[in-house]
């Protein structure tokens, strides 16, 4: 008796989830029936581990019932976690945090990593910040024309996260573009990066806008050139390369990917689901407080050509260093 | 009045409910580890890492802090009562507790040790606090030249403090070093001694590494060695702590004021750790005290400064960590790791940031509260406490052997980390048997990649000029002091003067 009261209670409990379920999860009938983990192939408190979480929060709440479980698998540049991604099952239960800082290294890497960029589907683009020079508040120089006049004849020093990344290409093309004397100095921890300009040990820093924020609020740094076409709302006063005449737009970029392979319908499935989670107030207000480009996002099926188009820019740009 | 604000503020930080109960379980994990003989304060610092990776970073730092201060004090209990030291560092004490125990004043050298660990705690923890922002400031214009200068003073320190072979001890870091190098480097993405192995390619984690040599390396050997017969507490020993009188502390005073410093100063040095500053302390003792002659037969002054050398070794320890990331001993290796997994990096910016400033002063504030319980515990709970000596050996090593696992595999969720534990078991269990020291290498595998990327910095920023090394103040004194620690082992062979032994089962 006892038992199918119990039954009969477990039926109706979940005849109320079905009916509660939103349009998004009954166009499925099985997928997904098991959490979906969410692979940050950086270490806990960095910038993608930051919108891996917001991400997973948000893609919790319009799932209704599958919970997204993020584990950090940091080590050789975001490539230990794509490795571990691509060794898995392409069943749709794994998704991995894909960032520009892994696809740069991918193609300027003097041995290629242990997975390939084919082995990815792209689900969407969650978040980018273009990349930024900084002064620290106590420098000589106060804006970016009196920085670049002094760097044709002084030998400056630029942090940068390490050789081989998008901050390393693009202070090259500066370098050659302009006749600047610059000095890549690789500081491959974000803190020993910011203490360096801060200390000044470096006379510049590069680094994507959102990840120092606090320091520009606060004063300690300055933006003195944004590495985009249009200026940002964040930061009006600060010029871009276009205006100071060099055609570089380079940005931190962090999307969702699967293992390629996976059944196109739950592709469609996350797609869709992403494509929500990026519209809630609570992800539209991480974006905001972490000095996103307010419309980041990039649907799947555009991210093919969007990761073409970064390549050829890549490319273009360690072509005109050489 | 900025600092003691902060400090305010961190204690009520200390007080609230998920810190204070950090607090609590670290003080009671920390004495519990450093009565039981084998299992060190180290130990219990790495078995309870892996239990931090999903807490917040405070709780976590403050329950990593307690246990060590905590673990240079209790193991004084078995050492007074039952002639038992259940830490390398407690050994000194033994040699006056255990003759006033037998003299049946074992309640007063108990109060002694009480009075010694609370003494050495707060007067150190009151240096650490006000040193804290000038070092931080100083930190602040470190540069790579002159990080490179305290990582390399801080090796040559290690390898001149750690245990009776200075060359053994200088291969133990070279191994460390080396193994530092393995992976995909970060500064130029290079890779080395992967052998195309994927496993290699991110580098060997440090976390996996400490648990390895200290916690599973340590299991391995005593199981071979055959677990000890640790007998039984004696019931007929009465457990109680009666308190010196102020006229009695008054009698010894220099006594109190110099191990205080002693230990306080022998902490910011690299490579002293607690069991070290508790045998010069001694040693100092021996020499200068005023009732030298008598030490060892039992007077109170043979109690007090080793006790406190090694409490007022951990907040001498926390400087230069929270500072400039720098670690000196394998407990503090194990807290940097804990900021670390955290995604911080510890270092002068942590104090100009008022998020992460609160954490640092909670930790700080968290170490005066640290030494006040657990001196309110040990005189309260010390009947209690000592029975963990009750617990079967066999069952012991069993539970710390899974954990040393689990924890493994917990840090990435991978199954190669468990195999990699369980050869740098085999390899800490090779050290132990060929009496390498292990913190050498251990600080060696930590501050290895920092020296390499201060020391390429250096070179890219100066276009290629060693000397500036030698040029800047700073790193050029910190050099000089490398020197002298290199020349210092040397000359003592030379003058064929056998320096005093100093025991080191583990170093603290």
């Amino acid at each position: 008796m006892k038992r199918t009261t119990f039954t009969a209670s477990m039926l109706g409990a979940l005849g109320a989830a079905t009916v509660a379920t939103p349009q998004l999860a009954r166009a499925e009938d099985a997928y997904p029936s098991r959490p979906i983990t969410l692979i940050v192939p950086w270490g806990p408190g960095g910038g993608s581990d930051q919108v891996g979480r917001a991400v997973a929060k948000n893609l919790q709440d319009v799932l209704k019932g599958t919970s997204i479980p993020v584990i950090n698998v940091p080590g050789a540049d975001g490539n230990d976690g794509m490795v571990r991604l691509a060794g898995g099952d392409a069943d749709g239960y794994t998704m991995v945090i894909f960032i520009a800082d892994t696809f740069v290294g991918n193609i300027t890497a003097k041995t290629p990593p242990a997975w390939h960029l084919s082995d990815i589907t792209p689900l969407a683009m969650m978040n980018t910040m273009p990349f930024a020079y900084y002064l620290s508040k106590d420098s000589p120089y106060k804006d970016w024309a009196s920085f670049e006049k002094a760097a044709k004849t002084t030998q400056m020093r630029v942090a940068i996260t390490g050789y081989g990344s998008a901050e390393d290409i693009g202070t090259k093309y500066f370098a050659n573009k302009g006749g600047l004397k610059l000095t890549q100095v690789a500081f491959a921890k974000p803190g020993e990066r910011y203490a360096a300009l801060l200390g000044n040990q470096v006379e510049v820093m590069c680094d994507p806008i959102g990840n120092v924020s606090h320091y520009v609020e606060s004063g300690q740094m300055k933006p003195i050139c944004v590495w985009a076409e249009k200026r940002l709302g964040v930061v009006p006063y600060c010029p871009t390369a276009h205006e100071v005449g060099y055609k570089v737009v380079l940005e931190e970029w962090r999307t969702i990917a699967v293992k390629a392979g996976t059944d196109p319908k739950n592709v469609a499935f996350l797609d869709r689901a992403l494509a929500s989670a990026y519209k809630t107030a609570d992800f539209q207000a991480f974006l905001k407080s972490s000095w996103s480009d307010p419309d980041s996002y990039v649907a799947a099926k555009d991210l093919p050509a969007f990761f073409a188009a970064r390549r050829k820019d890549v490319d273009t740009l360690i072509a005109a260093t050489h | 009045m900025d600092v003691l604000n902060s400090l305010g503020s961190g204690l009520l930080h200390v007080f609230s409910l998920g810190d204070f109960s950090m607090l609590l379980l670290g003080l009671l994990i920390g004495m519990a580890v450093s009565i039981m003989p084998g299992l060190g304060l180290v130990m219990g610092v790495v078995l309870a890492l892996p239990f931090t990776y999903r807490m917040p970073i405070e709780p976590a730092i403050i329950l990593l802090t307690a246990i060590y201060v905590s673990g240079t004090y209790a193991g004084c209990f078995t050492a007074i009562l039952y002639r038992i030291p259940g830490e390398p560092m407690d050994v000194p004490l033994l040699w006056d507790g255990y003759s006033m125990t037998q003299r049946g004043e074992a309640a007063k050298a108990l109060g002694w040790a009480l009075v010694a660990a609370l003494t050495g705690g707060l007067i150190s923890s009151a240096v650490m606090v006000a040193l804290a922002v000038p070092f931080s400031n100083a930190a602040l214009k470190f540069g790579p030249p002159e990080y490179f200068a305290a990582v390399f003073f801080g090796f040559t320190s290690i390898a001149a403090l750690a245990g009776k072979s200075f060359v053994n001890a200088f291969i133990s870091l070279l191994i460390g070093l080396w193994i530092a190098t393995i992976g995909v480097d970060q500064t130029y993405s290079a890779q080395r001694f992967t052998f195309g192995m994927p496993v290699l390619m991110g580098g060997l984690p440090y976390v996996v590494i400490l648990v390895g040599m200290y916690g599973l390396g340590e299991l391995i050997s005593r199981v071979g060695r055959g677990l000890p017969k640790i007998e039984k507490p004696p019931d007929d020993v009465a457990v109680g702590t009666s308190f010196p009188s102020l006229r009695e502390m008054w009698s010894i005073r220099s006594t109190f004021i110099r191990s205080s410093i002693l230990g306080t100063i022998l902490g910011i040095v690299p490579g002293a750790g607690a069991t070290i500053t508790s045998f010069i302390s001694y040693g100092i003792e021996k020499q200068y005290g005023k009732r030298r002659d008598q030490l060892g037969k039992g007077v109170p002054e043979g109690i007090v400064a080793p006790q406190i050398g090694s409490t007022a070794s951990v907040a001498g320890h926390m400087i230069p960590l929270l500072t400039l990331g720098l670690p000196g001993s394998g407990a503090t290796a194990v807290i940097l790791g804990a900021f670390l997994l955290h995604g911080v990096q510890p270092g002068p910016l942590l104090f100009t940031q008022p998020d992460s400033k609160i954490v640092v002063y909670s930790i700080l504030a968290s170490l005066f509260v640290g030494v006040i319980g657990m001196c309110v515990m040990g005189f309260v709970w010390i009947k209690v406490v000592v029975k963990v000596l009750k617990i079967p050996q066999p069952l012991l090593v069993a539970i710390v052997m899974v954990f040393c696992i689990v924890g493994a595999y917990a840090d990435r969720n991978s199954m190669n980390d468990v195999w990699i534990i369980v050869v740098f078991g085999v390899l800490g269990f090779l050290f132990e048997r060929f009496r390498f020291p292990i913190a050498p290498m251990v600080l060696g595998v930590i501050l290895g990649p920092l020296a390499e990327s201060s020391f390429i910095q250096t070179m890219v920023s100066y276009n290629n000029d060693w000397t500036i090394f030698l040029r800047h103040p700073i790193s050029g004194t910190l050099i000089g002091l490398s020197i002298v620690a290199l020349a210092y082992p040397l000359v003592r062979e030379i003058l064929g003067r056998k320096p005093k032994p100093i025991l080191l089962g583990g170093e603290s």
